[in-house]
């Protein structure tokens, strides 16, 4: 028995040590430079601006779904978008503003719906965000916590051993020429807003038909709870909007359920899901990326809840 | 809790340690640790079901003993068709009866008439074919005197109940089992190291193969309508080692871990793809129910004792009922009677036993002779396949009838690049193992240093964690 304990422990250590290895050592070419590193400019000039800001959180709903420079200029608040990628989960996602939020701000949060839904990971993040941790920006290894950290193992492991078995890493699916264009760091501008996309026409959106009736995480909406309560403890103004949607028959059932758990929590939505339902014209290449009409005009209902 | 889930393997981890450190090696502490974790086990499917597999194991161990203490022969065989009716009849009511009511509903409306029957809401229970066929055989093994009951209920719930073989088998036998179960269970190294090997062979097949080719094998089949033929033949080839990957690659798993506890299973699988004619794929696959099958309803029916008629008519039954067992649907019978179909005329000629040993025995290569009877009865495999799969039989037929179409002529949509590479790693390590358990069994005589063992093993994990495809459910999970 004492040999065969030994046997598999060495054999677990062996295997550890690649995992260890591959993870902190062996750098991942296929992200090089991509989308995920804007992540570190928006860092720094969430950093860098001064309060009372604007500090816009969510996933590529927001990336590729606002015009800051416009919520500035009719604001007067220095803005950061924040937003990059839904898979970085809803826990993330607000750990990584919590420090830079001081009195006078106001944070906007825009979840996308998936963070919201019981029986899935979304809320601690996916395999791009241990890409993102630990070959873009290692230093935001300081916002997991214990808990992400053990339901992150699995993708962990899995991400370290795509860096030696290749395979191609699913950030952002691949397509044709406009792509390798608009999902590069080059792409985003001084607010954090993918723009180069915006002079390209829209692209086929695959649509989902059947409706959408999961049930809501309600360990996410306490996370979000517990977040405006924070923001509010700072000092800072807490405004919550849907994210804009392409097809709202099929979310409907969600977002309806969605709503009024909200509002029993006293979190809701600053406007209703409805509201953010934008014609299918005006979307770019996924039901919630805009093209540039869609975004001045999802960017205006926003400013229009900023200034109530 | 699925044996390809990070649950499942926490959970045997924790047996494993209690099972051989906690219980002093008693085996009574020993079965009762195993009875707690398998009803956990079952329980985490769905633990109302539990009362229905303690019911049933309480009725065998019961009857079992009532018919050994009964003061005659009438009393005996009354206390056995008690137990054969009761057994049968869960079976039936959960597994067949909506397709019993739905079949006579269907008649009633071919002869004109308007039929007003209602159907059950029934959940099948896991594993129920599995589990009622266990207690089915020692009931029979008893009554037929080849074994004695046994007497402490904690033995006999661990023969039925034991995790590793509870919800898909193998179909194991009380005169196989249960003599490991009321014996001492001493760690042997070699045997535990060969446990590890098979379920990551198993995790492998079902992981990297299995769950891959459904990702291109469901989209083809439950839109063959719009699928070019290319694409048809390409969902009929995969489904065959979807199939082969999930059902053998369980088998292994379970196999392997019962190893782990000192307890050796029934092998369920001989390398069924290389067969040369059907009767030795049926020698090969499935073999826990295939031999039930020939021990307690072909021989019982006289087997092929008598004329050619009967043996033949026995024959049919078997591949029928065997079709059937699978589950409530026409396309399973169908299977089963296509099955039938082919095995017919090596019975009639009396060519069912020509390949009784492993083909190319101690050769690296097949004959050509070997490898054309090889793929020909893969390719008959593969149609039979095609009705086990489809929805129904009109969808079966649809399918075929879509292959011959001029777009059979044009490359499949579905790339099968990396996944085509795997099949034949997989391809190649069984043939060159095919005259042993599984895949990796006895490694170390062609790999004897250490670091190039171990090297594998790595790469097998590697390529799990990296390929592997969507989580499926074990497809055999339904039967």
């Amino acid at each position: 028995m004492n040999k065969f304990i030994n046997n598999s422990l060495i054999f677990i250590c062996i295997i550890a040590i690649i995992i260890l290895f591959s993870l902190f050592f062996i750098p991942n070419k296929k992200i090089n430079e991509n989308s995920l590193f804007a992540n570190i400019d928006k860092h720094k000039r969430l950093d860098s601006l001064p309060s009372p800001k604007i500090i816009l959180i969510g996933g590529s709903n927001f990336a590729y779904g606002i015009n800051s420079k416009m919520i500035e200029e009719n604001t007067h608040y220095p803005v950061v978008n924040m937003g990059l990628h839904a898979g970085f989960g809803l826990m993330y996602t607000i750990n990584e503003v919590k420090d830079n939020i001081r009195k006078g701000d106001i944070v906007v949060l825009s979840p996308v719906y998936q963070w919201l839904k019981s029986g899935n990971e979304m809320l601690y993040g996916e395999e791009v965000l241990i890409a993102l941790l630990f070959d873009v920006n290692r230093s935001d290894l300081r916002y997991l916590n214990v808990e992400q950290g053990i339901y992150l193992l699995p993708n962990t492991v899995s991400y370290a051993v795509s860096k030696l078995v290749p395979r191609k890493l699913d950030v952002m699916g691949e397509g044709a020429d406009w792509y390798e264009k608009i999902y590069l760091r080059t792409a985003f501008n001084k607010y954090g807003d993918e723009s180069q996309h915006w002079k390209y026409p829209k692209q086929s959106i695959s649509i989902g038909i059947s409706e959408d009736n999961s049930d809501i995480s309600l360990k996410s909406v306490e996370t979000v709870r517990k977040f405006r309560l924070y923001v509010e403890k700072q000092g800072a103004r807490f405004i919550m909007i849907p994210p804009s949607l392409i097809n709202y028959n099929t979310i409907r059932p969600f977002a309806n359920k969605l709503s009024a758990i909200l509002k029993q929590n006293k979190t809701p939505f600053a406007i209703e899901p409805d509201s953010c339902v934008l014609d299918s014209s005006l979307f770019f290449n996924t039901a919630y990326h805009l093209n540039k009409r869609g975004v001045e005009i999802y960017t205006r209902i926003l400013i229009d809840k900023i200034l109530e | 809790m699925l044996f390809n889930s990070i649950q499942f393997a926490l959970f045997f981890l924790l047996v494993f340690l209690i099972y051989w450190f906690a219980t002093g090696r008693k085996y009574k502490i020993q079965n009762i640790l195993l009875l707690i974790s398998s009803y956990y086990f079952y329980g985490c499917w769905n633990w109302h079901f539990l009362f229905l597999l303690i019911f049933s194991t309480g009725l065998d161990y019961f009857t079992g003993l009532m018919m050994t203490d009964a003061p005659d022969k009438k009393h005996r065989r009354f206390w056995f068709w008690l137990s054969i009716c009761i057994n049968l009849g869960f079976l039936g009511i959960f597994k067949y009866y909506n397709f019993f009511i739905n079949s006579f509903a269907d008649l009633l409306i071919v002869v004109g008439l308007t039929p007003h029957i209602s159907t059950l809401s029934v959940i099948l229970p896991v594993g129920i074919s599995f589990y009622t066929f266990h207690g089915l055989s020692y009931v029979i093994d008893i009554y037929n005197d080849r074994i004695k009951p046994e007497r402490d209920f904690i033995n006999y719930s661990v023969f039925v109940c034991f995790f590793p073989l509870l919800v898909a088998g193998p179909i194991e036998r009380a005169t196989h089992l249960l003599p490991q179960i009321t014996r001492e269970r001493n760690f042997d190294y070699t045997k535990a190291v060969d446990g590890l090997r098979q379920i990551l062979w198993g995790l492998f097949k079902k992981i990297v193969i299995a769950d891959n080719c459904a990702s291109i094998v469901n989209p083809i089949f439950d839109n063959y309508h719009t699928q070019p033929a290319s694409n048809l033949i390409l969902g009929a080839l995969l489904f065959a080692f979807q199939i082969y990957g999930d059902f053998s690659g369980y088998s292994d798993i379970a196999l392997g871990s019962a190893r782990l506890l000192g307890i050796e299973l029934l092998r369920n699988f001989g390398f069924p793809y290389f067969s040369r004619d059907i009767a030795e794929f049926w020698r090969r696959w499935h073999i826990s129910l295939t031999t039930w099958f020939r021990d307690y309803l072909y021989i019982p029916l006289g087997g092929s004792r008598g004329s050619k008629w009967v043996s033949i008519r026995n024959t049919f039954i078997i591949f029928l009922v065997s079709g059937f067992w699978h589950g409530a649907n026409w396309t399973f019978l169908f299977w089963g009677a296509f099955h039938a179909a082919l095995f017919m005329p090596l019975l009639v000629f009396g060519r069912n036993r020509l390949h009784t040993n492993t083909v190319a025995e101690g050769k690296y290569l097949p004959s050509l002779k070997e490898f054309f009877q090889m793929v020909f009865t893969f390719l008959l495999v593969v149609i039979g396949w095609i009705f086990f799969r489809a929805p129904s039989i009109t969808d079966a037929f649809g399918y075929i009838h879509s292959v011959f179409s001029l777009s059979l002529f044009t490359f499949p949509t579905h790339k099968v690049g990396t996944l085509g590479l795997y099949i034949l790693i997989l391809l190649l390590v069984e043939w060159m193992q095919r005259e042993r358990k599984y895949g990796l069994e006895k490694i170390e005589n062609f790999l004897v240093f250490k670091p190039f063992r171990w090297t594998v093993y790595i790469l097998l994990i590697f390529s799990i964690i990296q390929f592997g495809g969507k989580s499926e459910t074990f497809i055999y999970f339904q039967f």
